[in-house]
């Protein structure tokens, strides 16, 4: 669907020669200016490689899974370099897993997005417990052009503080569905629901994820 | 009704991904209109929400940052699973693996030799004594040959008793466990192993203990003699002794009984009987003849006594009469 993940050839080169079944990487595309685009043609490759802790299949496994994971993260959370440390943690949680002999069977990118879901509501739980106080208003805003779309941003504000007082589940079937562009089948199989039990949660996520954001205003 | 709401909302949500704005959307169900009309203005803000574009530095961080403790993963890894004899030789390492050991064993063979020389003197009730008596035992332990084991054996014992002289010298009055053999037996002493046992009421004795037993004595030192607690029997005096000469002094019974069964003794009582008819002709005949008679009938009369008889004419039926005569009486 998407190239998965870019090395460069002196890496490529290692990649193919390496023992720990890395040969399972398949060249998508060669760019000029950046390297070769590989993904890695079976999950049973990944699992394999990753429990030799082989830096070169975990390097083109975090390469591969990152952006999925940090763009679940990231429409989660309302904070950019949080999102970024949550994402990366995900695949230190991972490496932990293979190393006390709890690693994925089979599908590993349910296991990731599953894993970054708990960090994120484990995240959102600390802060509940412990509130920091607001920015000053005379902190300068970093986002690009900060006087474009105020309005938008607001409402972005106030949808991410809003669906953070959804339940977890509600949370991950519209990042999901709304975030990651999943269809209602690819939803249900990570939720490990039937497909009319997604449909009842999405519609009651999103009447919760309403109300909660006409409160907020 | 609610799953043509649920289903409804997905269809919306289908077409609107297509590109379909709510409007055209909600022509689709007009009696659930104004419910899905806020839903579907939420879907759409969320979809908005969808984040497209990955910071590339922070990818960069999270990489270094993982493949970072994929490395001490891999060092935990390796240093965990090979042995030390695999490991690559460091001279620090060595060395002061080396040290290490040397200082424990020269510790534990000087710590060890050291107690067990203080243990030497000591006598029983002192602290070191169990010491000494361990080590006595691990000597015997280590002796592999019978003889040699015995004579170590017998070298305890009289250290044992050695040690009992010192504490009755020192009037100490200490418990003691000795083994010796029983010289003598008193009624309240015994001499055992040439140490005095003074034996009270309370003490637990063997009645087979005889003169020559070994023994076990247990008991208190008191004023030169000990007070016996108990006296356990190891050895018999007969077991003591040599067993080849008890073999011998068998075999010879074994053949004399055939001697004594000669039925020429059976038959001499029968001729003890004549004399008793001749008794009443000693009365007639000279003293000298009395005299070389005198002998069965002195046997005679010592039976009659005893059996109460009368007079010499009523045991005229001899000895088999003698006893019809007590019957009688």
């Amino acid at each position: 669907m998407k190239p998965k993940a870019t090395i460069s050839p002196s890496l490529l080169q290692a990649c193919v020669h390496s023992k720990n079944g890395i040969l399972g990487l398949r060249i998508v595309k060669y760019f000029p200016n950046y390297g070769y685009t590989m993904k890695l043609s079976t999950p049973q490759n990944e699992l394999d490689g990753l429990r030799s802790l082989d830096p070169q299949v975990i390097g083109a496994v975090y390469d591969h899974y990152y952006p999925d994971v940090y763009r679940f993260v990231r429409y989660r959370l309302n904070d950019e370099t949080t999102a970024e440390d949550i994402a990366s943690e995900v695949f230190i949680r991972l490496l932990e897993a293979i190393k006390s002999g709890h690693a994925p069977q089979t599908n590993l990118k349910a296991w990731l997005l599953g894993t970054a879901s708990h960090i994120v509501t484990d995240h959102f739980r600390q802060a509940y417990r412990r509130p920091t106080d607001e920015l000053p208003e005379t902190l300068p805003d970093e986002r690009p052009d900060p006087l474009v779309d105020v309005e938008q941003r607001e409402r972005e504000d106030n949808l991410k503080s809003a669906m953070a007082k959804l339940t977890e589940e509600q949370q991950n079937v519209l990042t999901l569905r709304f975030g990651q562009g999943y269809s209602l089948e690819e939803t249900a199989n990570f939720l490990k629901k039937n497909i009319n039990a997604v449909k009842q949660l999405q519609f009651r996520a999103l009447a919760a994820l309403n109300r909660s954001a006409g409160e907020i205003k | 009704m609610t799953d043509n709401l649920y289903d409804a909302l997905e269809i919306c949500l289908q077409a609107l991904e297509k590109g379909a704005d709510i409007e055209s959307c909600l022509k689709l169900f007009p009696a659930l209109a104004d419910e899905l009309r806020p839903i579907l203005e939420t879907a759409t803000q969320a979809r908005t929400q969808a984040i497209q574009d990955v910071p590339v530095d922070g990818m960069r961080r999270g990489r270094a940052r993982v493949l970072q403790h994929a490395a001490e993963l891999r060092e935990q890894k390796r240093g965990g699973l090979v042995p030390f004899w695999r490991k690559p030789f460091e001279t620090g390492r060595a060395l002061r693996v080396a040290a290490t050991s040397l200082t424990t064993v020269v510790f534990l063979f000087s710590s060890g030799t050291g107690l067990v020389f203080a243990s030497s003197g000591s006598l029983p009730g002192d602290n070191l004594y169990p010491v000494k008596r361990s080590w006595e035992g691990v000597q015997l332990a280590l002796i592999l040959d019978p003889k040699a084991k015995s004579d170590r054996e017998n070298e305890f014992e009289h250290e044992r008793v050695n040690e009992i002289h010192e504490l009755f010298s020192e009037s100490r009055k200490t418990r003691v466990d000795f083994q010796g053999l029983v010289e003598s037996q008193q009624p309240n002493a015994w001499q055992i192993a040439g140490l005095r046992i003074a034996i009270d009421h309370d003490a637990i004795l063997n009645s087979k203990i005889t003169p020559g037993a070994l023994v076990q004595v247990i008991g208190e030192t008191e004023n030169g003699v000990i007070q016996a607690e108990q006296i356990i029997l190891i050895q018999t005096p007969s077991a003591s002794q040599t067993p080849t000469p008890q073999k011998t002094p068998t075999q010879f019974p074994t053949e004399e009984p055939s001697d004594t069964k000669t039925p020429e003794k059976t038959v001499e009582p029968r001729e003890t009987e004549k004399p008793e008819v001749e008794t009443p002709e000693p009365e007639k005949t000279d003293s000298h003849e009395q005299e070389a008679a005198k002998e069965p009938t002195k046997d005679k009369g010592s039976g009659k006594d005893d059996n109460g008889g009368g007079s010499g004419g009523g045991g005229g039926g001899g000895g088999n009469g003698g006893s019809d005569d007590g019957g009688g009486g």
